[in-house]
């Protein structure tokens, strides 16, 4: 669960970096960049689940693209297994996707509608050299662990089924070749509270089997706090914080961090929020303030916030923060994570 | 708040008794909203809670008298100060909507026109409704988009809507909205698109603005944490009918139905970890098909005998609060 019990890091990102190209007019010339992910590092280590949260647009999902190399980083490194993600050759890849797999947010626009659910799960073992009616066989039990009766469900199409089951089935699509790591984009987000209930429950019984490790992106900071034993909080492209679910959820040392907390509605009619934590919409990833990109938003901003980026710096056991508030505070730093 | 007595009902702005909605598909008769009775007092915020496809929307747009006639059987009264909405020509409903009341939509991109600035939708409203001439109209629409907090209104009304963050999106339909004087908003998951931070701020909003002009409020929402920020009361659909409601209080603190309980079980909050959520199993019934008892019975583990074979009526649990649950009775 902790780096402290001396196993090396699943996953290491190191200054990864993604910039895409906006193109317009006659000649479709790029004319801006937006900055979607911006110098991003972190380490995941084996069977712990690290929990990424931030608003819309903030990098999330590119990030995610970026660890599967679903698509290309501009800078930085990806290492898996201690094996550098990005100098893979052909083969070796094909052992890394077996190892790595993604679940995304729309559990509808990542079935492929022609095929029988069975045949979706199937799917990949098929492609990875398993024989047919074995595959199946698998894909039949793995539907089952999932909560589907394979007897009931196994031969229905995507568009039969609600949208809990259709999550179902992709946990079971991105278990069936045994990978270690799942990095999962928004996997309940689409489902009533009722359903993401079940997803959440049988998401952490099968983490605890099969000894997996997660890498679970979010919006929603209850669910966040929820599943992940660290977090790491992005802001426009960049990590603005990092530590434990419950460090973070006790106390948030970044004022966006503290704005998200506060911002969550309490459940409670009683206890009301009094003003809104935030003013303001996230500024737009193309254009990203000058300094802390926090700081059009920021109640402590600085002059010094709009004239360099502040660094992570660690304030405490594995928690850092990008702020000039906590210079004075930051111990010495940290090896890296 | 919500009362059931017929006394009270002469009072309030809104009555809807016996709402049914359903649509004609190639699949079957898709029965949305059943039997659907509330009334909702001037001033007054009611949550109308469910989860996606309980009903939520096909009520709203019923209220406004929006259903195409086509395919779709609406039947029951929605009384609006005291006239039917449902007997109306579509002249006098037109004026209901540009007067007594107005919607404000989740994603207002797909309610504002793409091709007009804020500023020329906002006037055009204010022209059409209002009868102002277009100075008049201009002044008004800078005065509205001071009222909803927009930071530099001038900006504002200059833009288009993709020009204009969603945050801002949402202040300006709620400004359309609020064009007319409404004694009535409907709100459909208005801040459901938002991100939290932002979601926070419109949900201050609303709740300033509904105080200072004393609106009474609908607001949709599949998120009890929104609910409980926001409403005096809450009604609970599940299937198409509502199955509780409540002071916004007594609905958090005793949940009266079993769907309402569960919801409340399975929604994660914050200092939850380490504890296994208990969540609802199973999933919503199909509309074509309901069951003849409750509808929540193959999903409920204190259903028994009855409640397969006869729909319960309400039952008061307390002043204000009733359920719809065999066992409440
Ligand atoms: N292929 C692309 N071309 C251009 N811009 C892109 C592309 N993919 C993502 N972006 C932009 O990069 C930024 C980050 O996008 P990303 O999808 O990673 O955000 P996210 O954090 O996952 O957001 P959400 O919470 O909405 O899913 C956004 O501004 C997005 O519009
Ligand atoms: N025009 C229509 N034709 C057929 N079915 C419809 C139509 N509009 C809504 N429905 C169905 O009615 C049910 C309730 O819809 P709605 O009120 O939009 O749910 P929600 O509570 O999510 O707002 C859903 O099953 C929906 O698919
Ligand atoms: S660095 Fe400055 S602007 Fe950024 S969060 Fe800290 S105080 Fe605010
Ligand atoms: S009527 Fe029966 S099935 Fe329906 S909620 Fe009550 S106990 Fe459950
Ligand atoms: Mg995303
Ligand atoms: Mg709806």
């Amino acid at each position: 669960m902790s780096p402290g019990n001396g196993a090396p890091p699943l996953l290491e990102v190191r200054g990864l970096r993604k910039h895409f190209p906006l193109r317009g007019g006659v000649f479709q010339r790029t004319h801006a960049w937006v900055r979607a992910v911006d110098g991003v590092s972190f380490d995941v280590y084996p069977t712990e689940t690290l929990g990424i949260v931030g608003e819309s647009g903030c990098g999330k999902s590119t990030l995610a693209r970026l660890i599967l190399r679903l698509i290309e980083p501009d800078a930085g490194t990806v290492r898996f297994g201690g094996e550098d993600v990005r100098a893979a050759t052909p083969p070796r890849m094909k052992r890394l996707r077996r190892d790595m797999q993604l679940v995304f947010q729309d559990p509808y626009a990542s079935l492929n509608p022609r095929l029988t659910i069975e045949d979706a799960v199937a799917f990949s073992l098929i492609v990875h050299g398993t024989p047919r009616a074995e595959a199946r066989d698998r894909a039949r039990a793995l539907l089952g662990r999932v909560g589907l009766d394979p007897r009931l469900y196994g031969r229905r199409y995507a568009h039969e089924l609600s949208g809990g089951q259709r999550q179902r089935v992709n946990i079971a699509r991105a278990l069936v070749l045994d990978p270690k790591l799942l990095v999962l984009d928004e996997p309940v987000s689409a489902l009533d509270k009722s359903v993401q209930a079940q997803v959440l429950n049988l998401l952490q019984d099968l983490k605890a089997e099969r000894a997996l490790t997660y890498v679970f992106i979010s919006h929603d900071l209850n669910v966040i706090e929820y599943v992940s034993g660290r977090v790491l909080v992005m802001y426009l492209g960049e990590v603005v914080e990092t530590g434990t679910a419950d460090a973070l959820a006790q106390s948030p040392k970044h004022p966006y961090t503290q704005a998200l907390f506060a911002s969550a509605p309490s459940l409670d009619p009683d206890h009301r929020m009094e003003r809104p934590p935030l003013a303001g919409d996230p500024p737009n990833p193309i254009d990203p303030p000058s300094g802390c990109r926090f700081r059009t938003r920021c109640a402590f901003a600085m002059p010094r916030c709009a004239q360099a980026p502040p660094t992570l710096l660690a304030v405490g056991a594995r928690h850092e923060v990008a702020c000039y508030l906590y210079e004075a505070e930051a111990t010495v730093a940290a090896p890296a994570c | 708040m919500i009362a059931a007595t017929q006394g009270h009902r002469l009072m309030a702005l809104l009555s809807v008794r016996d709402l049914s909605v359903a649509f004609e598909t190639r699949d079957g008769l898709v029965r949305a909203v059943n039997d659907v009775t509330f009334s909702l007092d001037a001033g007054k915020v009611l949550a109308l809670l469910g989860e996606s496809g309980s009903g939520k929307s096909v009520t709203l747009r019923a209220i406004l008298g929006l259903h195409p006639a086509v395919r779709t059987r609406v039947s029951g009264e929605v009384l609006l100060k005291g006239r039917d909405v449902n007997r109306l020509d579509e002249a006098a409903r037109e004026r209901l909507r540009g007067g007594v009341v107005s919607m404000v939509f989740q994603e207002p991109m797909t309610a504002l026109d793409p091709v007009y600035t804020i500023g020329e939708q906002i006037v055009e409203t204010l022209v059409q409704h209002r009868g102002l001439d277009r100075r008049g109209a201009s002044r008004r629409a800078r005065e509205l988009l001071d009222l909803v907090q927009v930071p530099s209104p001038e900006r504002c009304l200059a833009s288009y809507p993709h020009e204009i963050s969603g945050g801002m999106r949402q202040r300006a339909m709620i400004a359309i909205a609020l064009a007319c004087d409404p004694e009535l908003l409907l709100a459909d998951e208005p801040t459901t698109a938002l991100d939290v931070t932002v979601q926070a701020q419109i949900l201050w909003l609303l709740r300033d603005l509904q105080q200072r002009l004393g609106l009474a409020v609908i607001f949709v929402t599949h998120d009890l944490g929104v609910a409980a920020e926001i409403a005096d009361a809450a009604a609970v659909m599940y299937a198409g009918r509502i199955v509780e409601q409540a002071p916004i209080r007594d609905l958090f603190r005793r949940p009266a139905h079993p769907y309402t309980e569960g919801l409340m079980q399975a929604t994660v909050r914050r200092g939850q970890k380490g504890r296994a959520l208990v969540p609802i199993p199973g999933a919503p019934p199909n509309l074509i098909a309901l069951p003849a008892g409750c509808a929540f019975a193959p999903r409920c583990p204190r259903a028994y005998d009855a409640c397969l074979a006869t729909l319960p009526s309400f039952h008061p649990v307390a002043a204000g609060h009733a359920a719809r649950c065999h066992l409440v009775a």
